[in-house]
């Protein structure tokens, strides 16, 4: 290979390689608390037929840690769009878990019905935070 | 046409095929997900009104449910932006090697 080649080849690989990072790598970390805390949240939902009071503590120490995996996704580098999906979980105004419980807490309990529904959305809602990190395992990143 | 100008051309080649095969998966991915979405939401829409007019669920335990799926289609546009920020990185590392091999198939 002629010496220009391999300079313009080399050239351009730096620039490819190390001009553009645009994703945090897959985090071993996160895919585990992620999955654990939707057991978790699946597990309360079911339970929100009954009455919010007997669950208060449980559900505190969950909204602990969930509120520590919202800071642990942040606190990643290029990781916005998983810090964002976590923004969602965890926003007491929104219609996702940390939503769900105030309307629990608010209402006392809800109907069996319902918390059946809901249990089947908020798995989705965490799916696609566990999809999404992963789905960076494939890029060897 | 010098060797370097044949290099040029067989790579350009190299990644128009690169960028077929890398991408139309994808977007037919894509494609198929936002689909399924919609038939999915259709369903349980169907299920909720028929819930709230037999009154096994309430008006607001109703609302809470189809907010729930604004979150979620919010939830998933995020992830689809991660996962093609992913596919990106996917093709940035195929072009870096294609680069290099289609150079050493014409020089070495």
């Amino acid at each position: 290979m002629k010496w220009e080649t391999r300079v313009i080849t080399i050239a351009f690989a730096f620039l490819f390689y190390f001009g553009c990072n645009y994703i945090a790598p897959y985090n071993q970390h996160a895919y585990e608390q992620t999955t654990s805390l939707k057991v978790e949240a699946l597990s309360l939902v079911a339970k929100a037929s009954e009455p919010y009071s007997d669950h208060e503590k449980e559900i505190e120490q969950f909204k602990l840690r969930m509120l520590k995996a919202r800071e642990y996704a942040r606190g990643i580098p290029k990781n916005l769009e998983a810090a964002e999906q976590w923004a969602i979980l965890t926003n007491p105004e929104g219609r996702s878990m940390f939503g769900f419980l105030g309307f629990w807490e608010k209402n006392k309990q809800v109907s069996e019905m319902f918390a059946e529904e809901y249990k089947k959305e908020i798995e989705k809602h965490f799916n696609a935070i566990i999809e999404l990190e992963a789905g960076k395992i494939s890029s060897g990143s | 046409m010098s060797d370097f100008d044949k290099y040029f051309d067989k790579l350009l080649k190299n990644l128009e095929d690169l960028m077929k095969n890398n991408w139309k998966n994808f977007l037919d991915a894509a494609e198929a997900d936002g689909k399924a979405f919609l038939l999915e939401t259709k369903g349980d829409l169907k299920r909720w009104t028929r819930l709230l007019s037999n009154g096994e669920i309430t008006r607001e335990e109703f609302e809470l449910l189809v907010g729930s799926k604004e979150d979620l289609l919010k939830l998933k546009a995020l992830k689809k932006l991660g996962l093609t920020k992913v596919r990106m990185q996917m093709f940035q590392t195929a072009v870096i090697g294609l680069i290099i091999d289609t150079a050493f198939d014409f020089f070495l």
